[in-house]
């Protein structure tokens, strides 16, 4: 049996493992520790009577030993004094969960251990992706040229790598907007394959084995593909919302099979935008412009603010409001990155201390998780896609 | 009647290779593993009185299983490790070639994919005991445990054939 098999072969490994004897370091280590520490509070005890008090009322409670932290979390620091995420009034039936503002992010708690690094560093000069290392997120850096930017691959292994996309054209809509090839619906679930729109066709690499493939489109479809699973690339057949018609490429060769689906958070005149994430427990989340002010913890109406909307399974709609566009937050800040778990949902944070943050939907529970650096905000744009970090 | 520090030490002697073998397969070191286990025990010593009547090994396999993440994620830049070339085993696999395998499967694994492997499959951990130490939601280890197998069947298809027979 697989399951079996594995558990045998991991006891195997390990089964003639030399014991070793930590336990007496073991306490040895920690008896200096209380040493450091009852000198530390006897230090104190000059300065602050409340504080020696509060820690003899702990070291009763250990039998003399004050007490360690809680199990060490996976962060790397613990912030004082954390910006909180305040309900406000109902909007539409759904309750609202106001983030603090952009400046007061890098205070937030730190969640760790997710498949994101803490810094995903877009600096120039990254080597070069080695085939063979999937990607968790893509990320493309564009100037005031027009022309394809650098494009920086966050490997599996949190690394950033660059990719020379030196084959990719300019791109522009009918009209001649230039938008850049990297999409946010760019890189595919499971980090293997990502797609560069061009004018009538899609450039697709494999992280994998490192080979590009080209796939023709109607002219100026491209831009709104997006993977309808790990192999299947789909183009609508006239842009705008999916309407059933348009044609998916798989990517393996084989014949599709899958069909886009057009799941919605709840339907309401306001306006999505981004990508559209599901979770494996049936929640669903997107970013959506607020058509009508909403009313904050202070009690006052504001309008024009960005939402993620998110539900976790059930009908109740949350809304996690990111106002504060005059403190540094761009509008369309806050899109959808995924799902870390049927609870928790990643959003990017975008202004010119980019973001990536964990919301436990429904509660005021909002943690970081990356920070983009290496780019230069106002001289470069950057578009990230990701892959479903679940 | 036996004191703090012998019946830490009782305790410790009967459980440290236990947990020594669970930071072997989570860091594929033994050093890093020694390293690991010592800091779990000397944060256990501190709160012996706590914890003796309680379940001191639980505590010490999440103090693990977390440093050894956070650790991880501290060092990444230094030690990149690329995505390992597949290795080729003869059919009758000798014991120490299973054991290249599995090391090499499991370094293709991030540090939390490769903790609910050892987790589930090593410490035959329930998935809301491993959740627990990972502190994670229950979804989050069925879905880690699913990426975790998938990877390591692609990492070395050898293996996969290997947890493919019928025992």
């Amino acid at each position: 049996m697989t399951d079996q098999r594995l558990r045998d072969l991991l006891h195997e490994h390990v089964a003639d493992l030399a014991p070793t004897d930590l336990g007496a370091r073991a306490w040895q280590g920690a008896r200096r520790t209380r040493q450091r520490r009852a000198a530390g509070v006897a230090g104190a005890a000059v300065a602050t009577v409340v504080v020696v008090a509060g820690s003899l009322a702990i070291a009763k409670d250990d039998g003399g030993s004050p007490a360690d932290p809680a199990p060490t979390p996976t962060t790397e620091q613990s912030t004082v004094g954390s910006p909180v995420v305040e309900p406000g009034a109902d909007y539409r039936g759904a309750k609202t969960w106001w983030a603090p503002p952009s400046a007061e992010e890098r205070n937030l708690p730190i969640l760790g251990g997710t498949p994101l690094p803490d810094e995903i560093d877009l600096a120039p000069g990254a080597p070069a992706h080695p085939a063979g290392m999937r990607a968790v997120a893509v990320f493309e850096l564009a100037g005031e040229s027009g022309a394809p930017g650098r494009v920086v691959v966050v490997g599996a292994d949190r690394t950033s790598y660059s990719l020379d996309v030196g084959r990719l054209d300019p791109v522009t809509d009918e009209v001649g907007n230039v938008f850049q090839p990297l999409g946010e619906e760019s890189l595919a679930p499971d980090g293997r394959h990502v797609f560069f729109v061009q004018k009538s066709a899609l450039e697709v690499y494999d992280l994998i084995t490192g080979a590009w493939a080209t796939y023709e489109t109607v002219p100026w479809l491209a831009e709104s593909a997006r993977w309808i699973s790990a192999t299947e690339i789909w183009a609508p057949g006239e842009l705008g919302s999916p309407d059933g018609t348009g044609t998916t490429y798989d990517v393996t060769g084989a014949e599709p099979t899958s069909v886009p689906t057009d799941p919605r958070v709840w339907d309401t005149s306001d306006e999505p935008f981004g990508p559209v994430r599901e979770s494996a427990g049936g929640g669903v989340a997107q970013a959506m412009f607020l058509a009508e002010p909403a009313t904050g913890p202070t009690g006052g109406p504001v309008g024009g603010t960005d939402a993620l909307a998110a539900r976790t399974g059930d009908d109740e709609v949350h809304l996690l409001v990111a106002p504060g566009f005059d403190d540094g937050r761009w509008k369309g800040c806050c899109p959808v990155v995924g799902w870390l778990d049927d609870e928790t949902v990643l959003l990017q944070s975008r202004s010119n201390e980019s973001r990536i943050l964990a919301w436990r939907v429904g509660t005021p529970d909002l943690q970081r998780v990356s920070r983009l650096v290496g780019w230069e905000p106002g001289q470069e744009s950057a578009v990230g896609s990701f892959a479903d970090l679940r | 009647m036996t004191t703090d520090e012998e019946s830490f030490r009782l305790w410790a002697g009967d459980r440290q290779l236990a947990l020594l073998r669970t930071a072997v397969l989570l860091t594929g070191d033994r050093q890093r593993a020694e390293d690991l286990v010592q800091e779990a025990l000397t944060k256990v010593a501190l709160r012996w009185r706590r914890l003796r009547d309680d379940n001191p090994e639980a505590y010490a396999r999440q103090i693990i299983v977390r440093d050894n993440i956070s650790a991880w994620r501290k060092r990444r830049r230094e030690t990149v490790v690329d995505h390992l070339p597949r290795v080729v085993v003869p059919d009758h696999t000798a014991a120490s070639e299973r054991r290249l395998l599995l090391d090499q499967a499991l370094a293709a694994l991030t540090p939390r994919q490769r903790a609910v492997v050892v987790l589930r499959f090593y410490d035959d951990l329930t998935e809301r005991a491993a959740a627990d130490v990972l502190g994670v939601s229950v979804g989050t280890v069925k879905s880690q445990t699913r990426l975790a197998l998938s990877r390591l069947r692609e990492a070395a298809p050898e293996l996969a054939e290997l947890l493919g027979e019928e025992s």
